[in-house]
């Protein structure tokens, strides 16, 4: 029997060495300019790790104030810094962007592509959360960090309780940041969907590629009720529109549903990437193929969605009827099975499988032990009487350490040992391995496992210190022991990874035997992944595809000849893996990084009060992302092109459903979604908030909202004309012109209704929710006629014609969803206090 | 029909009975909170009253839209995509009615309460 080919020892041929070129990164200041997604994937982990090393400081930092009762090391303003950037940094900069890297890195490689389907957006993501983190740490170094903990509770947060720049830092670093997760989840949704190889049906499709789109539309849907709430905080603190303030109209638990909506699927967005990587090396240590693919997929999405409906067992203290209380106590519990299915898929798979015992599957058994026992302790906390006892005290610090250290870290662990020989080309220490697993493990438990029971005992969480005699002393000397085994553990870790990427001895091809795509890679892979983009006809093809590596590295696929200096990936139809065209992927480009600075300029000035700045820094942004738009595209049609094996694709800028016509979809669905919890927001205080609306405030004049209304539907039946008339070949000029005159029209009809039909919007939160909601929908109108005249110069200038008229239509989605909301707002704001018999 | 928006129709169908889930418990939620707003506390109410009838008939109608849905997966199963592997096809056949399962008992589950407890007592 002959050796498995080695892609190692075989030497590159001329179209892989043009390949290497192609995407490569430039040295120097260009890399600043790296769109390619391994760079990206890589620097989000690298700063993901860094933040977490810093979390982990400031934890240890708590603990050492803990060990003894009384203890003068921090007094209580920096603890309560240190305790809500603890939270901050590990939510929201280490365990997202972790994701995130891993995700940019390992997606198109387990799915058989060459990269992402918008490189740029990924590059421009990453800029937003370095830019957001060093604001959110820069005030840490200053000592003017947030300081109202991790879930910003109103009235706490708020300008009369929090006067400084504290909770500002917050609003607006951790919004920056989210606006890299929304990218994020544009990019990844549309690249599981339409950036796969050839055959790679949604069946065939690695479940790690299930469980981060079903992440992805997560944070689609989950960020934007988050970055709603902090918009309004900002708002109320920076302006004076009481939105969360009772004495003028508001409700302080509005924030804690919006901060919720987001915070409870965010568990299961950290988790499902986790469980994913151990769906994926659970077959490879067993040697045999997953058990239930269909049971996992169904499992995940249910849970995807079921965790949108616990978001209240987080506010089971604040004086909701019961049956409410009941409602989510029992969605809490629900959620519990399909977590438990994919469990049980993977101890099934071990069952009948025939499993070795390699590093990985340490850190695996941690995550079985250590995650089922936060579950437990979840469904403890579900249960409503529980809940009103151990509310607020240490037993939810512990049940959220177990949930987040159980199911994110130890698999993340267990996934760094599996995958780095990929990455780096190195071996792992198992012994070194071995030692770093069990002080982590030890460590964790003697630091968590008894602080149920300091709970218990009755201490709360965010406390500074406390008086001796309560029982408290010896339960808080072990959690601050066992913190500092822990910590030891983890920088052995961190050693561990370091020596075996600098002088780790080099590792075989496929050191574990797996049989999924990104294992037929160099170790580590080229910068274009496949030199060849071959069909795959199998879950696991390096098991069921003899040849396979091989047929890569000599080009026996699609796409392994190059072509005008072109980058290209194969797009197929999302449900059947079906090749529908060819992508053209952009280069590198200063662009994403110069558009998250000049963001950065608008966040920065909006939080030293600096508006015009601000103004400035949001405008810059606008022009410099309307510049990074210009280039994409083709200035020609072009015929459909050869992509080899006998089959021709046209390109992506000519066929119906490219990437770009998906991602103004998904980008629909984030900015429907905050447009939906807006409204919650709105009917909500109308609802709860008492004396709502003021007598006097109500006056229905309904010609300028019906002239507004009429702006926006004829704006967005000329964007409809503009496309009938491109893809016949006519000219879409007249049209487009007609939508930019209606979209200035429409947004001056927002203006008049708000400056002049509302009382000022600092007065009452009726008048400041209605003010914003027709800002929102202004916005949108002014954004439809700018997008048409953006389109009517790239038609000048060439970028549009029949065969390429996807600019034409994702402009008319815009303009049909910024139609649809302005109906429903105007509907809502005029139509509901007749309907109530309020109008005057 | 367009590729893009069969792949959207036939990636929704899969999950349709989830979304059905959501309906109910997004209608469940909001009806009983604005119940409770408008009538104010009822602490003597019975079991059965005005509050929970509607409550109920919210559910049932979700629980006929989930058994619709039922009826649609059995009849009428999804369409193939062109040059659809069969094993695909049959995969999103058997997700789609794994997840109406789902929201079936997810639905009895969420039901229960709202059969037992009186409304609007804090």
């Amino acid at each position: 029997m002959s050796a498995p080919f080695d892609p190692h020892t075989a030497a590159q041929t001329p179209d892989q060495a043009v390949l290497t070129r192609l995407f490569s990164t430039p040295p120097g200041w260009g890399r600043l300019s790296a769109v390619n997604h391994s760079v990206i994937g890589i620097r989000f982990i690298v700063a993901s790790l860094v933040f977490f090393v810093i979390g982990g400081l400031l934890a240890m930092l708590l603990r050492a104030q803990l060990a003894m009762p009384g203890n003068p090391f921090l007094d209580h303003e920096a603890y309560n810094q240190i305790f809500t950037m603890h939270g901050t940094v590990m939510m929201f900069l280490f365990a997202i962007p972790l994701i995130e890297g891993l995700a940019l890195y390992f997606i198109p490689k387990f799915l058989g592509a060459r990269d992402l389907a918008f490189p740029r957006l990924s590059a421009f993501g990453f800029w937003c959360y370095v830019f957001g983190g060093a604001i959110l740490l820069a005030s840490l170094f200053l000592g003017v960090a947030p300081n109202a903990g991790w879930f910003m509770y109103t009235p706490l947060s708020s300008g009369e309780y929090t006067p400084g720049i504290n909770s500002d830092i917050w609003l607006l670093g951790v919004t920056f940041v989210e606006v890299s997760a929304i990218a994020f989840g544009i990019e990844l949704v549309v690249t599981v969907l339409k950036v796969r190889a050839a055959g790679m049906s949604l069946s065939r499709m690695p479940l790690f590629g299930w469980y981060i789109l079903v992440t992805a539309a997560m944070m689609v849907v989950g960020f934007p009720p988050l970055i709603l709430g902090s918009v309004l905080l900002e708002m109320e603190r920076a302006f004076g529109w009481p939105f969360f303030e009772v004495a003028r109209g508001g409700d302080p638990l509005l924030w804690a549903h919006l901060f919720w909506l987001f915070g409870h699927p965010e568990v299961y967005i950290i988790f499902l990437p986790a469980a994913g990587a151990v769906s994926m090396m659970i077959p490879t240590f067993a040697r045999r193929p997953i058990i239930g693919y269909t049971w996992l997929v169904a499992a995940v999405i249910a849970t995807g969605v079921l965790s949108f409906g616990l978001w209240v067992h987080h506010m089971f203290t604040v004086g909701i009827p019961h049956l409410a209380l009941l409602l989510f106590s029992a969605a809490s519990m629900l959620v519990a099975v399909p977590t438990a299915i994919q469990f049980f898929a993977w101890l099934a798979t071990l069952w009948h499988g025939r499993p070795v015992r390699r590093l990985p599957m340490l850190y695996l058994f941690g995550v079985l032990f250590v995650f089922v026992l936060g579950g437990l302790t979840g469904v403890m906390l579900a249960l409503v009487p529980f809940n009103w006892q151990a509310h607020d005290t240490h037993f939810v610090v512990a049940h959220l350490h177990y949930v987040l250290i159980g199911g994110f870290v130890f698999p993340l662990l267990a996934a760094a040992h599996y995958w780095l020989p990929l990455i780096s080309g190195r071996a792992p220490s198992e012994r070194v391995g071995q030692w770093a697993f069990w002080l982590i493990f030890v460590g964790f438990n003697v630091t968590f496992l008894n602080m149920h029971l300091t709970g218990l005992v009755g201490m709360p969480r965010r406390v500074y210190t406390y008086t001796a005699g309560l029982g408290w002393e010896w339960l808080n000397l072990v959690s601050t022991i066992g913190s500092f085994v822990l910590t030891i553990g983890f920088a052995l870790f961190f050693l561990d990874l370091l020596m075996q990427v600098y002088a780790g001895r080099r590792t075989a091809h496929n050191p574990w035997q797996a049989g999924t795509l990104e294992w037929s890679l160099t170790h580590p892979p080229a910068n274009y992944n496949f030199a060849a983009l071959v069909p795959v006809a199998s879950r696991e093809p390096l098991w069921d595809q003899p040849g396979l590596v091989e047929d890569i590295h000599h080009g026996r696929g699609y796409l392994a000849r190059t072509r005008n200096d072109w980058q290209e990936t194969l797009g197929v139809d999302a449900i059947s893996g079906k090749p529908d065209q060819i992508i053209l992927l952009p280069g590198p480009s200063y662009l994403p990084f110069i558009t998250a600075a000049l963001l950065g300029v608008f966040f920065v000035g909006f939080l030293f009060g600096q508006y015009l700045l601000a103004l400035f820094g949001a405008g810059a942004a606008l022009l410099a992302a309307l510049r990074w738009a210009w280039h994409n595209g083709l200035p020609q049609d072009h015929p459909d092109q050869d992509a080899g094996s006998g089959l021709s694709l046209p390109l992506h800028s000519q066929v119906h459903d490219a990437p770009g016509w998906w991602g103004m979809v998904i980008g629909l669905l984030v900015n429907g979604t905050f447009y939906i919890s807006l409204l919650f927001g709105y009917l909500y205080l109308w609802a709860v908030a008492p004396g709502w609306p003021p007598a006097g405030y109500i006056d229905i004049n309904l010609f300028w909202p019906l002239v507004t209304a009429l702006f926006a539907v004829l704006g967005a039946w000329t964007c409809r004309w503009a496309v009938a008339r491109g893809v016949d070949g006519k000219s879409p000029a007249l049209a487009l012109a007609a939508a930019l005159l209606l979209g200035l029209l429409g947004t001056a009809g927002f203006a008049g209704q708000a400056l002049i039909g509302l009382p000022h919007p600092t007065t009452h939160a009726y008048a400041a929710v209605t003010t914003f909601l027709l800002g929102y929908c202004g916005l949108h109108t002014l954004l439809t006629g700018v997008f048409a005249g953006y389109v009517l110069l790239r038609w000048r200038a060439g970028y549009v014609s029949a065969r390429r008229s996807l600019e034409l239509r994702v402009i008319t989605l815009w303009a049909l969803y910024s139609a649809g909301v302005t109906l429903i707002s105007l509907g809502l704001i005029h139509g509901l206090p007749t309907l109530l018999g309020m109008a005057t | 029909m367009r590729p893009a928006l069969f792949s959207i129709l036939m990636l929704l169908r899969m999950g349709a009975g989830l979304l059905v889930w959501a309906s109910a418990f997004v209608m469940l939620y909001a009806g009983h909170a604005l119940a409770c707003q408008w009538l104010g506390p009822l602490p003597d109410v019975q079991l059965l009253n005005p509050v929970t009838g509607v409550l109920a008939a919210l559910a049932l109608l979700h629980m006929v839209a989930l058994g619709a849905l039922g009826v649609l997966w059995w009849r009428y199963p999804a369409r193939a995509a062109e040059d659809e592997p069969p094993r695909t096809h049959r995969f999103r056949q058997r997700t789609e009615g794994l997840l109406l399962v789902v929201s079936v008992v997810s639905l009895i589950w969420l039901a229960i309460p709202l059969l037992v407890t009186p409304p609007c007592v804090a």
